[in-house]
């Protein structure tokens, strides 16, 4: 379980190598979800090409459609009507990389006036035929959780910005005993997750989203259109 | 004492049940708030800001809207003026959570997990266990504030049996020498017994009569010796009839309540008398009641007029009873234009 837990929570960190926060529960309901089509596209950051697409005109979603339909047994993103209301609104997010295709769901809402991601893995699939060391979906199969990035976004003309959570310094405040956030800690892998309710985590970027302490520049990647 | 207000010791315990009161509230709400065990530096920080609109409303309610609009006895303005405070500090708790607290500690990252009304369930738990205890510590006030009455009206009735006590005994030895005079003037030979009477009767007057109850076959041997000091005195025409019991058990009674209605009698009805005379004297006990009834027919100085000290005896004797025995005697006197008649239920 360890061994699937560790890349899921780690995609985000895997692609843009920072150090970010993570959530177990998704900072977005299907209350508080809200669409911004801005975002839609193919984006690029250095060698990495990214595409956005509405959930519903995916071809993500037309893919697992057609493999239902074939009886093939895949992952559907829609489990309940509540996932059915959040995901109608939300984005699949794909890239290659390592062989692999990724796959991530992303959320958007508005707190306070300024738009927020909520990023979540999918599923990665090997691009070549499957082999021993490239098994058929990396996420698929075992017990696992997915676990939550957040970030907060500025869509300024052909550039998306992506202020991610900076981990580290939430984690350093968890350390010190600055920071009251329900969150769990595994010694063992010297993970840190935060366990605090999606009310409670907007309730905390309600009030401290705006505090730059929150982000760094090592945490901010800049995508451009393309 | 003076009443209300506070010694610089009670006041100093008075500040203290408040400190106690701070911080036990302090170390409950703390160990509710912690996400972590210890807690940590921003548990102490949150603990202390709730704690902080929580105070407020709490003491507010105890001096202000308890103290003052609760003593109008207007339901409906105390219930509005509860609920404007508590409304107020919600709002601030609300507002101290969410905004204020992020320039006034911007060291620390913190939010409120507890919606309006859940806060003001907080205030309504420490509203209602305060009253409580204000209202416990009222009764405590109360209980002893009874308790100082009881005493300073146990010491003024003390007092006032110790003047009653003080007199009755120059009343009856006033008397009783006059007697002795007149015997010593007539060289009566049955005096020097008389005298030995009456030093018996001293003894029992100034030394066994300071207790506040005596023996009940004291009484009546006393009572006996009293009468044998009256018999000597009087002359023939007087018919004295007793009928007391000699051994009533060990039962007690208030000392010198009984003698003043004989002595009564004797002045009243034996001294004053021109014909023949008696005095009917009976003393019933049944387990803890006495049933005491003295009769005597009227001289011709009661049918002219009251002397000054005729009265004062058994005046004396009815406030004793008063105080003595509330509720639990009857006193029962037939002033006919004959006879005198006395009879006293006694509950011991």
């Amino acid at each position: 379980m360890n061994k699937k837990f560790f890349p899921i929570t780690a995609v985000v960190v895997m692609i843009f190598l920072t150090s970010c926060l993570t959530s177990l529960h998704n900072l977005v309901t299907y209350t508080t979800v809200v669409s911004d089509d801005r975002i839609t596209g193919n984006w690029q950051h250095d060698d990495l090409i990214m595409k956005i697409e509405s959930v519903p005109t995916s071809s993500f979603l037309k893919k697992i459609s057609s493999a239902k339909d074939s009886g093939a047994e895949k992952k559907s993103v829609y489990d309940s009507k509540e996932d059915s209301l959040l995901y109608s609104r939300s984005y699949i997010i794909q890239f290659s990389k390592n062989n692999y295709q990724y796959y991530m769901v992303c959320c958007l809402t508005h707190i306070c006036d300024d738009l927020y991601a909520d990023i979540e893995p999918l599923t990665a699939e090997p691009l070549n035929k499957p082999t021993e060391s490239n098994t058929d979906d990396l996420f698929n199969g075992g017990s696992y959780t997915t676990t939550h990035s957040i970030a907060k976004l500025f869509v300024r003309g052909n550039e998306l910005e992506l202020h991610i959570l900076n981990g580290d310094f939430i984690k350093e405040q968890l350390k010190n005993g600055t920071a009251s956030v329900r969150y769990e800690k595994d010694d063992l892998f010297a993970t840190t997750l935060i366990t605090a309710s999606s009310e409670e985590l907007r309730q905390f970027l309600s009030k401290y989203g705006n505090d730059e302490r929150l982000y760094s520049s090592k945490n901010t990647i800049t995508l451009k259109k393309i | 004492m003076v009443l209300g207000q506070f010694s610089e010791k009670s006041k100093g315990f008075h500040i203290g049940q408040h400190v106690l009161f701070v911080l036990l509230s302090f170390f409950i709400l703390l160990k509710m708030f912690s996400i972590t065990s210890p807690p940590a530096r921003v548990d102490y920080v949150y603990t202390a800001l709730f704690l902080a609109t929580i105070l407020p409303v709490v003491y507010l309610h105890l001096y202000w809207v308890l103290a003052k609009l609760g003593r109008k006895k207007s339901l409906i303005v105390y219930v509005i003026a509860l609920l404007l405070v508590t409304a107020l500090f919600i709002w601030i708790n609300i507002r101290l959570f969410d905004h204020w607290s992020v320039k006034l500690f911007p060291g620390f990252f913190f939010i409120s997990y507890y919606k309006w009304w859940e806060v003001a369930l907080f205030f309504f738990v420490f509203i209602c266990a305060t009253t409580l205890l204000k209202l416990s510590k009222s009764w405590f006030v109360v209980n002893r504030l009874q308790r100082q009455l009881l005493e300073t009206d146990k010491q003024r009735v003390q007092a006032e049996l110790k003047a009653l006590k003080a007199q009755i005994n120059p009343h009856f030895f006033f008397n009783t020498l006059n007697s002795i005079y007149s015997m010593s003037l007539d060289k009566d030979e049955r005096l020097p017994g008389t005298i030995l009477q009456l030093s018996g009767l001293m003894r029992y007057f100034l030394y066994e009569s300071r207790e506040d109850l005596v023996p009940l076959s004291k009484e009546i041997h006393v009572l006996n010796d009293y009468i044998s000091l009256q018999e000597i005195r009087s002359d023939e025409k007087l018919e004295i009839t007793t009928e007391m019991e000699e051994h009533p058990g060990e039962q007690k009674i208030a000392p010198l309540l009984l003698i003043t209605f004989v002595e009564n009698a004797f002045k009243h009805g034996a001294k004053g008398s021109t014909g023949s005379a008696f005095i009917k004297i009976k003393l019933i006990t049944a387990q803890n009641t006495i049933n005491f009834r003295v009769e005597n027919n009227k001289g011709v100085v009661d049918k002219t007029g009251k002397d000054d000290q005729g009265g004062l005896g058994l005046d004396n004797v009815k406030r004793r009873l008063e105080l003595i025995y509330p509720q639990r005697h009857k006193l029962l006197i037939e002033n006919s234009d004959q006879t005198f008649l006395v009879h006293l239920q006694l509950q011991l």
